[in-house]
Order: structure tokens, then C-alpha cells, then sequence
């Protein structure tokens, strides 16, 4: 177990999992209990343009797939509001549309191969120290930010017509909740990928359903859950040579599955 | 007309449009303190519209709202208004949170205060107390009955210690036992409590027995009338055409 820590990547790819796994289920619960939960899915596309964008650039992709990723939840949030388009079809829009641009970009990149395939899939080894770094600052942001703002995001969550009539502004609040949605997507990518960070966000809290707990106790439970895959997912994928994103998902999928069979509850 | 008791809610010539299509014209009524004010009228007649003016969520394009002598959109004023929304009760199945933490959410629109976190405690629990939910606070909202998850909608409002509140159709998806005890629930928070109630309903029969005045929609105001004027008059015959008549029948 020791010898896992002797790797300077390891030990960052471990910091930077502990990190993910605390705030995935935090912003995903707060997605999943409107039924955004293909927000994350949109986001992580979106990312995909922003990690070709700086690795075209030579950029720090991290930044720029956060940079992207927050412009676009703007643009999200604006054709959401205005309702000339349902929710589902600006995401699928939003999906192609950045998967498009993403490819064309990354085929201008002439050695792209290696550093993009970590990024699709997740990959321990790639956690340079600037990434590390990127991780912890805004990770603790987005804690900090959830934190401040836990009593209007749990508003709009919960009824976003009643939020308003408690002087909540929705619209703020909805677009701070699709931002730290997509700073969240474009720190987790490195770790689990990018096409497996929704199922971070959205797994646990989901496992953590099972359970027939209060909010805030539910969104512990999901952490619980969130850290124990990506622990349990980091250490088997480094043993067994396995896809860190994959091996996280599993564990997740699994757990999810124990707490189906578990809770059995009758509604 | 009420005219001894004091005006908490005034309304002056307000118009609304949406878009281009007119929805209210040249509203005007008074509700005095204490009093329970029936709003009906046809579906599209405006009556959700005119709520969510007096809550503040829309704008009139002309006329003149005050709550207790203020513009409904002041932040300040939120507090004075506990609202339960139209559908709201069917619709929780899903959201993972216990009676505490929905009662709770009631106080958000609370302004900053010296002693909040004692202040909110009590007044989630006495909101609890009265509408008949503490039993229920550790119980997730999706688990509940229709008329539970009402009540406690209700005492979500009342943590906030209203002096008016507001009711838009809260019993859709309710069984009728359920109801003829929230009407009871609701005069016993009028009669004692001295909380102001506007209520909007199809129920004709029950809103005329239950409340005080009845306010009639349908694009401009057919009536403001006492109940018992409300049953007497031609109201109806004015909002849904000729043939509708007033049967009343006591459960």
C-alpha cells in the first residue's frame, strides 16, 4: 500500500481524487434534484473544446477548458431563460456543437495523442503540479461558495418560484450554479475524464438517494460514497494497470447497485 | 366592502399584460387586516397573475399595489407574505429533504437579524406546532400524503411569520377528507391568529361558505363581495355563462 506513495504522481493523482471526489457530489446533488443532471454531461463536452483550445495554444488546458466551460454556461443559461428552446434540446445542441469544434481543433494539433486520450479517459499519471495546484484553489472556492451560498441554492433547488418570492434573485443563482458546475467538470476531468466526470457528479448522489435521508445528510452520504470510489477506483487502477476514470466509475456503479439492494424501500 | 378595519392590501387600477395579450384590467380592491378573501374565476381569468403581482414577481404596466403601504417588490417586505404555491404538493416525490429543512427554507427570506439562528429555531417550531407537522419533521417530504406535504407548505410559510397568506389552488391531488380539514386549518389560522388569507380556488361552494369576501376574476373584477352577496348575486352567471347556478351543500 506504502509503495503506492513512493510515486510523486501518485501521491498528486491522490490529493487531486480526495479533492474531486468532495466537491463532484456537492455540485451534482444540487443538479440531479432539478433533473440537470445532463448539465454535467454538456459541461464535460464543453470542456473537451476548452482542453483542444489550450493544448492548441499551448495553454495550461485546465484553465482554459474552465475559461470556456464558464463562458458557455452564459450562453446555456441565456437560451435556457429565454424558452424559445426546451432545456433538452439546447443541451443536445450544446453537446454536438462542442464535440464538432473540439475534434476539428484537436485535428489542427500535430502530437496531440497522448496528453488528449488522458484527458477522455482519465489518467493518474498526467496530474502535473500546476494541475495540482488548479485543483486545490478551486476546489476550495467552489466548498467555500456552495457554503456561502447553500440557503439560495437550496431555494431554487427546491422551488425556483418560491425561491423568488423570498427575495432570491433565480436568475443569479441559477447561473452561479451552471458555472460552479462547469469549474467543477473541468477540475474532476483530469482525474476521471471527461466523459466520465457526470457520472461522478451524479452516481453517488444518486447512491446517496437510496438512503431516505434529509438534504444535507444526503449530500454527506454522496461524498462518503464519492470518496470511497475514487480511494478504492485510484488504488485498484494503479495495481492493476487499469483506466483510473473507468476504475472510479465502477466502484461508483457498484456501490450504487449494494445501496439498491440494500434499500429496498417500498414508496 | 370592508371599510372599518385597516386596509392591508390595496390595489388601484392595475392593468398587466404578457407579452401583448392582456390578462388584467383596471383592478382595483382592498383587503382589510383579518380578512379571508376567496379569488375565483375561469382558467385564464388572471387570478395567478394577479397573485404573483402581489407578490412582487411581476410588475404592473399601469395602476397601483401596496402591501401594508409598500411597493410588494421592496425586498424588505418579503417576510409579510407566507405563499403556498398551485401544484406544488404533487410534485416533491423526488427532492430528498425532511419537514425540518423545508420548514426551514421558510425563514431565507428573513433579513439579517442579531439573534437569527435562535430566532429561526423557534419560529420553525412554532410554525410546526401549529400546522400539525412536528411529528412529521424528521420525515422526508416525498413520503408524505398530499395533505401532509400541504401542511407542511402551509407551516413553511408561517416560519416566516406572515401577516398575509397567500394560497393559489393548494388543493389539486388532495383527497376530500384532507380538504374539509385543511378549510378547518386554514379559518382556525384566520379566526385566531388573525392572519389575512387570500385563497384562490375553482371550488365555488366551498369558497363561498369558508371565506369572508369573494373576489371574481375573469380579465377585469366581475365582484368584491361579501359571501353571502357573493351566493345571492349574478356573479357567476357573468364569469361562466348563463347556465352555471349556486348549489350549496354542506359536507
Amino acid at each position: 500500500m506504502l509503495d503506492l506513495f513512493h510515486y510523486d504522481f501518485m501521491f498528486r493523482a491522490f490529493v487531486a481524487g480526495v479533492a474531486i471526489a468532495l466537491i463532484a457530489p456537492v455540485i451534482g446533488q444540487f443538479l440531479v434534484v432539478r433533473r440537470y443532471a445532463l448539465i454535467a454531461d454538456t459541461l464535460a463536452h464543453i470542456s473537451l473544446l476548452g482542453v483542444a483550445i489550450g493544448l492548441l495554444l499551448g495553454l495550461n488546458p485546465i484553465l482554459t477548458a474552465i475559461v470556456v466551460s464558464v463562458l458557455s454556461a452564459f450562453g446555456l443559461e441565456f437560451l435556457r431563460s429565454q424558452k424559445r428552446l426546451s432545456g433538452e434540446t439546447v443541451l443536445a445542441l450544446t453537446i454536438s456543437g462542442s464535440l464538432a469544434l473540439a475534434v476539428v481543433i484537436i485535428g489542427l494539433i500535430k502530437s496531440y495523442k497522448v496528453d488528449f486520450f488522458s484527458f477522455l479517459f482519465g489518467s493518474i499519471t498526467t496530474v502535473t503540479a500546476s494541475d495540482l495546484w488548479a485543483v486545490l484553489i478551486l476546489g476550495t472556492l467552489i466548498v467555500g461558495i456552495v457554503f456561502w451560498f447553500y440557503k439560495p441554492l437550496f431555494a431554487i433547488s427546491f422551488d425556483e418560484e418560491l425561491a423568488a418570492t423570498d427575495g432570491i434573485n433565480v436568475r443569479a443563482i441559477n447561473l452561479l450554479l451552471i458555472i460552479l458546475s462547469a469549474a467543477t467538470v473541468s477540475i474532476a476531468m483530469r482525474i476521471v475524464g471527461i466523459l466520465l466526470v457526470s457520472a461522478l457528479m451524479v452516481i453517488p448522489v444518486l447512491t446517496a438517494f437510496q438512503f431516505g435521508k434529509g438534504f444535507k445528510k444526503t449530500m454527506a452520504l454522496a461524498v462518503g460514497f464519492s470518496l470511497f470510489s475514487v480511494v478504492v477506483g485510484l488504488i485498484s487502477s494503479f495495481y492493476l494497470d487499469l483506466s483510473s476514470g473507468g476504475t472510479i466509475v465502477i466502484v461508483a456503479m457498484i456501490l450504487f447497485i449494494g445501496s439498491m439492494v440494500v434499500n429496498r424501500r417500498t414508496k | 366592502m370592508p371599510m372599518k378595519k385597516e386596509s392591508i392590501i390595496t390595489v388601484e387600477d392595475v392593468s398587466f399584460s404578457f407579452e401583448k395579450t392582456p390578462v388584467l384590467k383596471d383592478i382595483t380592491f382592498r383587503v382589510a387586516q383579518g380578512d379571508y378573501l376567496g379569488i375565483i374565476g375561469p382558467n385564464g381569468g388572471g387570478k395567478s397573475t394577479l397573485i404573483k403581482l402581489l407578490l412582487g414577481l411581476l410588475q404592473p404596466d399601469s395602476g397601483k399595489i401596496r402591501i401594508l403601504g409598500k411597493d410588494p417588490s421592496e425586498r424588505a417586505h418579503r417576510h409579510f407574505i407566507g405563499y403556498v404555491p398551485q401544484r406544488m404538493a404533487g410534485s416533491l416525490g423526488y427532492f430528498p429533504a425532511t419537514v425540518d429543512e423545508i420548514v426551514r427554507s421558510g425563514r431565507f427570506a428573513q433579513e439579517k437579524c442579531e439573534n437569527c439562528a435562535t430566532d429561526d429555531d423557534v419560529a420553525v417550531f412554532e410554525a410546526m406546532e401549529v400546522a400539525g407537522v412536528t411529528d412529521l419533521r424528521h420525515r422526508l417530504i416525498g413520503d408524505l400524503s398530499g395533505g401532509q406535504r400541504q401542511r407542511v407548505l402551509i407551516a413553511r410559510a408561517l416560519a416566516r411569520r406572515p401577516k398575509i397568506l397567500i394560497l393559489d389552488e393548494p388543493l389539486v391531488g388532495v383527497d376530500s377528507a384532507a380538504q374539509s380539514a385543511f378549510y378547518e386549518f386554514l379559518k382556525k389560522l384566520n379566526r385566531d391568529m388573525g392572519l389575512t388569507i387570500l385563497f384562490v380556488t375553482h371550488d365555488l361552494d366551498v369558497i363561498a361558505r369558508e371565506a369572508g369576501h369573494v373576489l371574481c376574476l375573469n380579465y377585469t373584477m366581475l365582484c368584491h363581495a361579501r359571501s353571502a352577496e357573493f351566493i345571492q348575486g349574478d356573479y357567476l352567471g357573468k364569469m361562466y355563462g348563463e347556465k352555471v347556478k349556486f348549489v350549496t351543500h354542506n359536507h
